[in-house]
């Protein structure tokens, strides 16, 4: 599961461009969206294309993503439990 | 009745999944027929895609019959409706596109976009995928030797062309202004419209509880607009804003739009526009943005319609060709209803027309908002001419 | 051209403002990394700038010099009138290459939303708060100074206003922008 959250924060700083930032910058718990990470309605798509190619897991209902993305911790939990790759 | 003075609307032409010309169109939709069909196998994102494509089989017939048009292999489909649609207008209008005095205005997103994919055969050079190439050639093939000014400004770039050439007729030397808007269907922007979670798998529903997105559509449209001939609507006022506030998502206070209603009903007197042709794609958010934007503007009791449930987005060209249609509309009195909307699915109480009406009066208004922010209204005024 | 207050040009890793050489860099600086390095000898703190694609970077950063002395009040009705050549063909080709490949198609949306040349505008107008009139237009590389000509011969001016004119364009890993600020 740590190795999970690491390769998550990794993933997501390349994917969604947040230039300068290192893993140890981004609290596993704090929200991704609104006052945490700050994350937009394009990065919540953009982590829909994350979650399929790397993990094998399709959303096809975006609002499903509200609560997987709520945190890289509660992220991490869904992918180890639904991951098909 | 005296035609009006200023920039008029003196011919058209529209081509999209419900017909050919204008009337065609016109005739499909009060008949309540709609454009859009379920197609497979596009893109692999999605096994169906719900879209509102022109007719190929039908266009090519249409294309071979007209002996005037030059070879078809010359230029690519979008180039093709591009001249069709052209050489309609000119007809209509009687005027020589060659002369010094017509200057073209083309509107579009991503006109030769399909060029990129090295997938797909074909035999135009690589350059053909930018867009001022493309209208070159079409001037060209005109023998029109100004430089055509291109518009891509998202959404709202064929409501905005009409705007921008009633400003270039006021205050330069030409006549007669073709205005041009295309988009087409293709798998790139239909991939990246899935990927956003942006479109409907059934037909769509403006401004309904239950829409769930737009359907892209297709389509090519042409104006002549004219300082000294009478013509079916003239061009009265408009203004084009931003949201500030997001590169795709609408304001969730319709700022933009609201101050582009403002700045445009300054000059008119409310009680005597027939309808709003809104945009209303039917995404949750920018039908939800309309309705706040005309609540604030104190519009609730203007006739709001959509035409995006009878012929689907058609993306650059949507401007032109609602524009267009709108246009006809105010001058036979008839508001269309918007097809595909059952309840009130927005948080202000729009009067959403359901059935067609008949009303006399003399404006109507144009609103179209698009990606980057950026909103547009136009104000039209009913002119002298028969449709 | 009349009424310009201020005018900025980048191109070939140099960045002119009015005429006077601001920020330079070798010519053997990759594009990303220049605009990286400029952006941050402004000292701007705006993560959003990363997430921009070279054209509306290209944009973003010529505006924040030619628009830094303006109040709030003089940008709010500000007009934004851009020309470019090559629209977001950058963006477009990065796009289909997601969608290309049968065995890894993924289309993205943060790249297809940057697939409308536009955008760039958009990006300016939030940073700056300007709600004000907006285009972009298309036109041949050889007509890139009648373009800003013909863009400022369009606008129609109200008391005391300004405008943002100019032409920016990224093909192919070349990039120049030419902006002006215009006041009536």
């Amino acid at each position: 599961m740590k190795d999970l959250v690491l390769e998550l924060k990794k993933e997501i700083i390349e994917v969604l461009n947040f230039e300068g930032m290192t893993p140890e910058d981004i609290d596993e718990n704090a929200p991704l969206f609104g006052d945490g990470l700050g994350l937009d309605s394009i990065d919540a798509l953009e982590l829909i294309v994350l979650m399929e190619k790397k993990y094998g897991i399709k959303l096809a209902d975006p609002n499903q993503g509200r609560e997987i993305f709520a945190s890289i911790t509660t992220m991490a939990a869904y992918i180890k439990e639904h991951r098909t790759k | 009745m005296k035609y009006n003075q200023g920039v008029n609307i003196i011919a058209d032409c529209i081509v999209n999944s419900l017909g050919f010309n204008t009337q065609e169109i016109f005739d499909q939709m009060r008949a309540g027929k709609l454009g859009m069909q379920e197609v497979k196998g596009l893109t692999q994102s999605e096994p169906t895609a719900m879209l509102s494509q022109i007719d190929r089989v039908r266009w090519n017939q249409i294309w071979d019959q007209t002996n005037t048009l030059p070879l078809k292999e010359q230029f690519t489909f979008f180039e093709q409706l591009m001249i069709y649609v052209i050489q309609k207008v000119v007809k209509t209008a009687q005027i020589d596109p060659k002369q010094k005095n017509v200057l073209f205005l083309f509107s579009t997103t991503k006109g030769n976009i399909e060029l990129l994919d090295s997938n797909l055969q074909h035999n135009f050079d690589a350059e053909r995928v930018h867009i001022w190439e493309s209208a070159e050639i079409v001037t060209q093939y005109f023998q029109n030797n100004n430089q055509p000014i291109i518009l891509s400004n998202a959404c709202i770039s064929g409501t905005q062309a009409l705007l921008i050439g009633k400003s270039i007729l006021e205050n330069q030397p030409y006549e007669h202004l073709v205005v041009v808007g295309a988009d087409l269907i293709t798998p790139f922007v239909v991939a990246g419209f899935q990927s956003f979670k942006a479109l409907s798998p059934t037909p769509c529903r403006p401004f309904d509880l239950n829409r769930d997105g737009l359907n892209i559509g297709e389509g090519a449209a042409a104006v002549v607009l004219s300082k000294t001939k009478k013509g079916i609507v003239s061009i009265e006022n408009g203004a084009v804003t931003n949201d500030a506030n997001h590169i795709s998502g609408p304001s969730r206070t319709g700022e933009g739009l609201y101050r582009a209603l403002i700045k445009t009903l300054k000059s008119v007197d409310l009680s005597e526009i027939s309808f709003i042709n809104a945009h209303g794609t039917a995404t949750l958010y920018n039908d939800e943005m309309e309705s706040i934007a005309f609540q604030r503007a104190n519009l609730l009791h203007l006739p709001v319609n959509s035409y995006k449930g009878y012929f689907g987005h058609t993306l650059g060209a949507a401007g032109l060709i609602e524009s267009i249609l709108s246009a006809h509309a105010l001058n036979q009195g008839i508001i269309f209803p918007t097809i595909g909307f059952q309840e009130l699915g927005i948080s202000k109480p729009l009067d959403i027309v359901t059935t067609e009406r008949n009303c006399n009066k003399s404006f109507a208004l144009k609103t179209a908002s698009g990606f980057a922010g950026c909103n547009v209204v136009l104000l039209i005024k009913k002119g002298g001419k028969d449709a | 051209m009349h009424n310009v207050q201020r005018a900025i040009t980048i191109r070939n890793h140099q960045v002119i403002l009015q005429g006077e050489l601001l920020f330079q860099r070798d010519q053997s600086t990759p594009n990303a990394r220049f605009f990286s390095e400029l952006y941050k000898e402004l000292k701007l703190t705006y993560p959003k700038f990363f997430k921009m694609d070279p054209l509306a970077k290209l944009g973003f950063l010529a505006a924040e010099l030619l628009l830094n002395s303006l109040s709030a009040e003089e940008k709010e009705e500000m007009k934004i009138l851009l020309a470019c050549s090559h629209s977001s063909i950058e963006s477009d080709t990065m796009f289909q290459n997601t969608i290309s490949d049968e065995s890894n198609y993924y289309p993205s949306p943060s790249l297809f939303v940057y697939t409308l040349p536009n955008i760039v505008i958009g990006e300016i107008a939030i940073r700056h708060r300007i709600y004000g009139e907006n285009g972009l237009y298309l036109t041949p590389p050889n007509n890139k100074k009648s373009i800003i000509e013909t863009l400022h011969k369009q606008i129609k001016w109200e008391d005391n206003r300004y405008a943002l004119i100019g032409y920016l364009d990224y093909y192919k890993n070349k990039y120049e922008v030419d902006f002006y600020l215009i006041h009536s």
